[in-house]
């Protein structure tokens, strides 16, 4: 192994930025080009079927995407029992952007954001792959104020006909609903309705729709969307896990989104299309005249950044902590997801109320803190903050283990 | 074997000035790190310093991919897979020699790492236990021996630590591409026998993965050979639309194809003598006599040129085969002349004398054909290297200096026209080769409706027999029908740009049918399943399992898995 030993010795180690499910990223230095980097440690030791899967499949798919706004795998190499994975260093990452109530995100901003996402998953899709975990802490961003797509571990090659997924990918608010409904066989709209969520957290500087569950996600949904109807949705009753939810009409989109433009409303509701099939895709995205019209998306390099403070600094590839929702409770104006009549009414004056209230969050000089809240809590009813923003959960995982590991195609 | 040593210190001592390539992109310049040419693979191999030559190998190479095929079958992997565990190994065993690394683990880490690479993962108890029971397949206590703990666990952390060398070796590069792909989107374009064309030239594809092509050549250059050798095994004639010929698709040379077409064939002469099993000593042996065939065969082409009437050529022909058979059968080697010596024994002499030379001195043998080559043989061969010039140029994308060479290959092929006798010959040997064709199906078919068992190295090699006594007169008319090739100089240049021109609507057009035909694939791969040998069949039958079967494969899987837990 001396090899590896001389790779190793080129990178100088400096401070941990996070630890994610197989390992820790730390900073160091390329001592051969000076350039930054970070690594992403995988412990490998006594795992049962050798080296990682997401591992491999995160090397072999970044190896073949090469794209601005996809994070480049600069090496690889074994060391001490680990695998080491060399990435581009990325100064923060859009969650950090996203809950910093210091910075102030113009329209053109908020349009250059979410270009370089669809730019980075137009990519993924021509080259015929899933990217399966699009969250805002997976959109990193550079010194140069460019973004780019990161952790490809469950990414996945598409297009080969009769090829059955696991549907337990993504972090559930991110989740399109044929994946809550348990499909097998789905393609390029999963990426885009969860970059849908991300458009809609920019607007909104808060997470969208924030379910404790499976069932609570899709309620969630169908609260802001209404319950699909079968010309909407033809295909829905056929999903394995389907289950047939109360009738909910869908509020006008204005009143979730007050402050976007007739145009950013037309490209959302294109983005949330309930039905897969006709869902907007990535490219046809990128050409609507959202993006054409004033104001343009604002350049790379003069998009704000966060404020130079260590907690924010830290760029977590594997985030598992999400930020804490600093919105008051507002316990008398909760309603459950599904009642209708006066009730729906009183959801959208919340709904209403909780933008402006975050409007005016926006002077305040607080920073996210990480507090834990019990996910099976109903944050409404006892006053307590909002859950934290999930990745996938331990039963999640556990079956999504399972399935990564024994599943053959 | 001593006179080869002054032969192979001669080649070590050749450096041969490859060296400092550049390249743009990155991407480029990763995956050329995987290409190199053939001479640069034989001559500089890591294998080479440990005192492993040329034809020991060869044959490390075959068995490794032999005990692949068996391994990837038993684990139900695709074919895919399969090719993807190859192609690993080939690119480890060059970069590591065969002299530190035991063939058989390093193949095995390498299905292991393919399956999972390949989104076909294994788990690595079931990988490990096939591949033990593969390899001491002759020895009836292994089954027992690998259930031991201890003995179990040992052969886990080889796996483990050498699945870290050979991802270090590899670089990490884990994307492959491989044929199939581009030799399927090809032929669909075909309205020829779509489906046996496809069958013969995946046949093909497989059994080149036991060569180094991949180490030399593009995917879709591959797939183009392929498809060139099925259509004279098929006697099919590929469609060209006007002045277009159907491998300029390919984005491929003629040299190429040639080149390619050629090391498919060798793997077929090399092989009518199987190497015997057993100890390593006679695995040596038999790797030399199979090399050293190669040059008899060559001089005995040339020794039929030679000569310029049909009848005697014919003769010639049918009286040298069963002289090659005694040969082959005596145990030193030496050939027993009959007591009737005519010109053809001569030949065969002359040829001999030559084989003699060759072992000797290079330079002499490069003289002696000087001498007795006709001036058009002399033509051939000066065709023949700068073809190969101008694939190594092509490889590297230097386009300006290599359509210059083309051109004036053009102009020398030119005068290289067939005389109606020649065609005359090759009506006759289509004839006899049909009828040669004609009994081999038959009793193959009988074969293969014989054996029902997974067929191990044995077999493969006795299946390589008879497709190398079929393939051997092929190869006569492939020469000729490259001649024909070569007599189309007008209009090459013409056709490249044209293919530029389609290149980028082609591989759009690729995307959107590929995705449109999900449908027509089932359907296409069905109907390839009905026309396959019994083999292929079952072979076809594990890649495409019906929806039944993976409800079973499942739960023995999720059953593996919970032993695991218990464990």
């Amino acid at each position: 192994m001396d090899h590896s030993k001389k790779v190793a010795d080129r990178y100088l180690k400096r401070e941990v930025l996070g630890e994610g499910t197989y390992g820790v990223v730390y900073k160091a230095i390329d001592t051969h080009t000076g350039q930054t980097v970070a690594i992403k440690k995988i412990r490998l030791g006594k795992r049962k079927e050798g080296v990682n899967f997401t591992a491999l499949r995160e090397i072999k798919l970044l190896k073949e995407l090469k794209d601005p706004n996809i994070v480049e795998l600069i090496d690889a190499f074994p060391h001490k029992g680990n695998l080491h994975l060399v990435f581009e260093f990325m100064e923060t990452d859009l969650e950090a952007v996203i809950r910093d109530r210091n910075i102030f995100l113009s329209p053109g901003d908020t349009k250059s954001y979410l270009q370089m996402t669809l730019k980075g998953l137009a990519y993924c899709h021509k080259k015929w792959v899933l990217h399966r975990d699009m969250k805002p802490n997976n959109l990193l961003i550079g010194s140069n104020g460019q973004l780019k797509l990161a952790d490809f571990g469950l990414a996945r090659m598409f297009g080969s006909p009769d090829r059955r997924f696991t549907h337990q990918v993504f972090a559930r608010w991110y989740r399109a609903p044929e994946l809550l409904f348990g499909a097998k066989q789905y393609g390029p709209g999963v990426d885009v309705w969860a970059a849908g969520c991300i458009f809609a957290e920019l607007l909104l500087r808060r997470p969208f729709l924030q379910g404790t569950s499976d069932i609570d996600q899709l309620g969630k949904i169908f609260s802001a969307f209404g319950i699909p109807t079968a010309p909407q949705w033809p295909d829905m009753v056929y999903l394995p896990d389907y289950v047939e939810y109360q009738y909910v009409l869908a509020p006008p989109l204005r009143s979730l989104f007050p402050m976007a433009t007739d145009d950013a409303l037309d490209l959302l509701s294109k983005m949330f299309t309930y039905d897969p099939k006709t869902r907007i895709s990535v490219h046809q995205a990128l050409e609507h005249r959202y993006f054409s019209s004033a104001p343009l998306p604002s350049d790379p390099d003069k998009l704000p950044r966060p404020a130079p403070k260590r907690e924010s600094r830290v760029s977590d590839f594997n985030s598992q902590e999400g930020p804490t929702i600093l919105s008051p409770p507002r316990k008398s104006r909760r309603v459950m997801p599904g009642r209708d009549g006066f009730e729906g009414n009183s959801l959208q004056a919340d709904k209403v109320d909780a933008s402006f209230g975050d409007f005016r969050q926006t002077t305040d000089d607080n920073t996210g803190k990480n507090e834990s809240a019990p996910m099976s809590v109903d944050f409404s009813i006892f006053g307590l903050k909002p859950p934290n923003r999930p990745t996938i959960n331990s039963a999640d995982r556990s079956y999504l283990k399972r399935k990564l590991d024994l599943e053959f195609q | 074997m001593a006179g080869l040593m002054p032969g192979e210190l001669s080649h070590h001592g050749t450096s041969d000035g490859n060296s400092g390539k550049s390249s743009i992109e990155k991407q480029e310049e990763s995956l050329g790190r995987w290409y190199m040419s053939r001479k640069e693979i034989e001559e500089h191999s890591p294998s080479r310093k440990d005192g492993i030559d040329l034809k020991k190998e060869t044959y490390l190479r075959k068995s490794y991919c032999t005990f692949l095929q068996d391994l990837g079958m038993r684990l139900k992997v695709p074919q895919v897979t399969i090719a993807t565990a190859i192609i690993f190994c080939h690119r480890f065993f060059l970069r590591q020699s065969h002299a530190k690394n035991d063939r058989r683990t390093i193949a095995t880490v390498c299905m292991f790492l393919a399956g999972k690479v390949e989104e076909t993962p294994r788990p690595l108890k079931d990988v490990i236990l096939v591949s033990y029971e593969i390899i001491h397949k002759k020895d009836p206590a292994a089954a027992q021996r690998i259930k031991q703990k201890e003995v179990y666990e040992q052969q886990k952390e080889l796996i483990l630590l050498g699945e870290r060398v050979v991802l270090a070796t590899l670089g990490f590069d884990l994307n492959v591409q491989h044929p199939y792909k581009p030799l399927v989107e090809a032929i669909k374009k075909f309205n020829v026998a779509k489906n046996a064309l496809a069958q013969v030239a995946w046949n093909f594809v497989n059994d080149g993965l036991r060569t180094s092509l991949c180490l030399q050549f593009k995917p879709h250059h591959i797939a183009a050979g392929a498809i060139f050798l099925a259509a004279k095994f098929l006697k099919v004639k590929l469609p060209s639309d006007g002045e277009k010929v159907w491998w300029q698709e390919f984005d491929v040379t003629p040299r190429q194809l040639e080149e390619v077409s050629n090391q498919m064939l060798e793997l077929y002469e090399q092989n009518r003598l199987p190497p015997a099993q057993g100890s390593e000593v006679e695995g040596s042996a038999g790797g030399t006599r199979a090399a050293s065939k190669a040059p008899t065969a060559n001089e005995d082409q040339a020794s039929k040129q030679i000569s310029s009437q049909a009848p005697q050529h014919s003769s010639a022909e049918r009286t040298v085969v069963p002289q090659r058979g005694t040969e082959n059968q005596s145990n030193d080697g030496s050939a027993e002349m009959g007591s009737d010596i005519t010109d053809h024994n001569l030949d065969i002499r002359e040829s001999q004398n030559s084989e003699q030379l060759t072992q000797q001195d290079n330079k002499r043998e490069v003289s002696n054909r000087s001498k007795s080559g006709t001036e058009r043989d002399q033509d051939r061969m000066v065709g023949t290297k700068e073809g190969a010039e101008v694939g190594r140029r092509d490889e590297s994308a230097l386009n300006n200096p290599g359509s210059n060479v083309v051109r004036n290959l053009e102009r020398r092929e030119g005068p290289l026209g067939h005389s109606p006798n020649e065609a005359i010959k090759i009506d006759k040997d289509k004839l006899k080769a049909l009828a040669a064709l004609g009994k081999k199906r038959k009793e193959q078919r009988g074969e293969m409706a014989l054996k029902k068992d997974v067929m191990d190295e044995d077999d493969l090699i006795e299946r390589e027999l008879e497709d190398g006594i079929e393939l051997a007169v092929e190869d006569e008319k492939n020469k000729r029908e490259r001649r024909q090739n070569w007599s189309k100089p007008d209009g090459e240049n013409h056709h490249g740009e044209n293919h530029e021109e389609t290149r980028d609507g082609r591989h759009l057009s690729m995307k959107g049918q590929f995705q449109k035909d999900m449908d027509e694939d089932n359907a296409e791969e069905g109907e390839m399943i009905d026309d396959a040998s019994s083999s292929l069949n079952n072979r076809k039958r594990r890649m495409g399992s019906p929806p039944g079967r993976q409800p079973e494969m499942k739960k023995r899987l999720d059953s593996s898995y919970h032993n695991d837990l218990a464990e």
